[in-house]
C-alpha cells in the first residue's frame, strides 16, 4: 500500500491500540490496517520507541534537600492565621487582581472627573466674566425670569476689559429678575461649552453649589471626589497586597528552605 | 489511615533494615505505604521530624516528576519546596491511601502553576542542556557511540515534549514515565477520564510529528 492511501487512514485508532483504549471491534480494524499498511505498521513501532525513550530520559540529581526547618513550620503556621489563608492561592490573585484594577480604574476616573472639572470651571469662570460684559451691554429684556440665563455660545461677545470691573449698573436680572447688581468677584464654576446655560442662584451645576444670595462655592464637591479618590486608593493597595504579599511570604519560605 | 499496630509493626519493620525490600515488590509498595501513614500520623501530633523523614522518602522521586514537568532545575526545586509547603499545611485533609500519589498530586498542581507562568512568559527550553555535567555517569561497558546517541534521543525528545501543549505533555509522562493510570491523571489534572485518553494520544501522535527529522534516532 503505498503512502497517499496510509494519508487517508485514521492514526489516532493505532495511537489507541497502542494506548490499550479500543475495544474489539476496533482492535480487529486496527490490526488489520496494521497489516495492510506499512505506514501504519511503523507508526505503531514509532509510538513504541518514543515510550521506551522517555521513560529512558536522564533524571537530574535534586539540587537541594527539601526538609522544613522550624523556620519554615513558624512561617507556615503564621500564613495559615493570615485572613487571605482562607483562599486558594489562585482565588487569592483573582480578587486582588480584581480590586487592585478596580481601584485603579477608580483613581484614573475621579481624577479624569476632577481634572475636567477644573477645566470646566476655569473655562466657566472665564465665560462668565465675558457673560457680565455681555450683559453690561446686552438690553434689559434679554434676562430670564426665575436666575440670571445667559447662552454661552462661543465666542461670546466680549464689550468689555476680561476683567470685570466690580458691581455696575447691571441690566441683569438675579432670581427674581429685577435689575440688580452682579457679586464681583464671582466664584461660579461649571461645564461651560459652547451653548450650555448658566444658571446663577437658580440653579447648580455638577461640583458646585449655589447659595442664597446668587454667590457659588465649590469647596464641598472637591471634598467628595478627594473623597473617592482616596477611597478608590486604598482599594489599589489592598488588592495588590492581597496579590503580593502571599508570593513574599512563598519566596522567604524558599530562601529559608534551601 | 492504617490502624496504629499495624503500622507501628510495619514502621519497626523498615526501620529494623530498610534496604532488606527489593524494588517494586507489592509487600515492599505495602510497608511502605504504612510506614507512611506512621510518618504522617506522627506528623500530624506535632513532630517535624516524622514530617521530614517523610520529606527524605519522597523528595528524590518529587524532584524527578516534578523536573520532566518543568524542565528547569530552579522552577523544579521551587515546586517541589513548594509542594512539601503545601503537604505540611494540609497534613490534616490527607485521606488514607498511597501517601506517594498524594505528594505526587500535589507536585504536580505546583508544576502546573510553573507552567502557566512559563506560557505567559516564554523561556529557552532546557537551557541546561548545554551543560552535561549533571548527566548521570554511564556504566563502564557501555559503548561511547551508545551513550552519545542516548543522549541525542534524550535532547530530542525533550525538546519536541517542549512543542506539546502541557497538557498534553503532563498526561504522557506522567502515563509513559511516571506510571500512573488513566484514572489517577484524571484526579491529579481534575479533567475526565475520556480527556486524559484523547490528550495522551492525540499528544504521542504530535510527539511523532515534531520528532520526524529525527526518526532514525528512535529506529534501530
Amino acid at each position: 500500500m503505498d503512502s497517499s492511501a496510509h494519508s487517508s487512514h485514521d492514526e489516532l485508532l493505532i495511537a489507541r491500540l497502542y494506548g490499550g483504549d479500543v475495544d474489539e471491534v476496533e482492535r480487529a480494524q486496527a490490526v488489520d490496517l496494521m497489516a495492510d499498511c506499512p505506514d501504519c505498521a511503523a507508526l505503531f513501532a514509532d509510538l513504541g520507541a518514543i515510550a521506551a525513550a522517555a521513560a529512558a530520559m536522564p533524571v537530574r540529581p535534586r539540587p537541594r534537600d527539601f526538609t522544613l526547618t522550624e523556620a519554615d513550620v513558624a512561617r507556615l503556621r503564621r500564613s495559615r492565621r493570615a485572613p487571605w489563608a482562607v483562599f486558594g492561592l489562585g482565588l487569592r490573585r483573582s480578587l486582588g487582581g480584581s480590586l487592585a484594577a478596580l481601584g485603579l480604574i477608580g483613581v484614573v476616573l475621579t481624577s479624569a472627573v476632577s481634572l475636567l472639572g477644573t477645566s470646566a470651571a476655569t473655562q466657566g469662570t472665564l465665560a462668565t466674566q465675558d457673560q457680565r460684559a455681555v450683559a453690561q451691554v446686552a438690553p434689559a429684556g434679554s434676562s430670564v425670569a426665575g436666575g440670571l440665563s445667559i447662552a454661552t455660545a462661543a465666542p461670546a461677545v466680549s464689550a468689555g476689559p476680561p476683567e470685570f470691573p466690580g458691581a455696575s449698573p447691571a441690566s441683569v436680572s438675579a432670581n427674581d429678575g429685577t435689575p440688580s447688581a452682579l457679586p464681583a468677584p464671582t466664584n461660579q464654576s461649571g461645564p461651560a461649552s459652547s451653548g450650555t446655560e448658566y444658571a446663577i442662584g437658580g440653579g447648580t451645576t455638577p461640583g458646585t453649589k449655589s447659595l442664597p444670595s446668587g454667590e457659588v462655592s465649590q469647596g464641598s464637591g472637591v471634598d467628595a471626589r478627594l473623597v473617592w479618590l482616596v477611597g478608590f486608593g486604598a482599594l489599589f493597595a489592598i488588592g495588590v497586597a492581597i496579590t503580593i504579599l502571599p508570593r513574599r511570604n512563598r519566596r522567604r519560605g524558599r530562601g529559608a528552605g534551601s | 489511615m492504617a490502624d496504629g499496630p499495624v503500622v507501628t509493626d510495619a514502621k519497626a519493620e523498615y526501620d529494623r533494615d530498610p534496604d532488606a525490600r527489593p524494588e517494586g515488590d507489592r509487600h515492599a509498595d505495602a510497608l511502605g505505604q504504612a510506614v507512611d501513614a506512621a510518618l504522617i500520623e506522627e506528623a500530624l501530633g506535632g513532630r517535624l521530624e516524622a514530617f521530614n523523614s517523610l520529606v527524605v522518602r519522597h523528595q528524590d522521586h518529587l524532584f524527578a516528576l516534578v523536573y520532566r514537568l518543568v524542565p528547569d532545575p530552579d522552577q523544579a526545586a521551587d515546586a517541589v519546596q513548594e509542594a512539601f509547603f503545601s503537604a505540611y499545611r494540609n497534613l490534616a485533609s490527607f485521606r488514607g491511601g498511597s501517601v506517594r500519589g498524594w505528594l505526587g498530586r500535589i507536585a504536580v498542581n505546583a508544576a502546573m502553576d510553573i507552567q502557566r507562568s512559563r506560557r505567559r512568559r516564554p523561556v529557552q527550553p532546557y537551557p541546561e542542556f548545554e551543560d552535561e555535567s549533571w548527566q548521570p555517569s554511564a556504566e563502564p561497558e557501555v559503548e561511547p557511540e551508545s551513550k552519545a546517541l542516548a543522549a541525542e534521543r534524550s535532547m530530542a525528545l525533550a525538546l519536541a515534549l517542549e512543542e506539546l501543549p502541557f497538557e498534553q505533555r503532563n498526561c504522557i509522562l506522567l502515563f509513559d514515565v511516571e506510571g500512573y493510570d488513566y484514572a489517577e491523571i484524571a484526579a491529579i489534572m481534575r479533567v475526565e477520564v475520556g480527556t486524559v485518553k484523547s490528550r495522551i494520544h492525540r499528544g504521542r501522535l504530535a510527539l511523532r510529528r515534531a520528532l520526524a527529522p529525527n526518526r532514525e534516532l528512535f529506529r534501530g
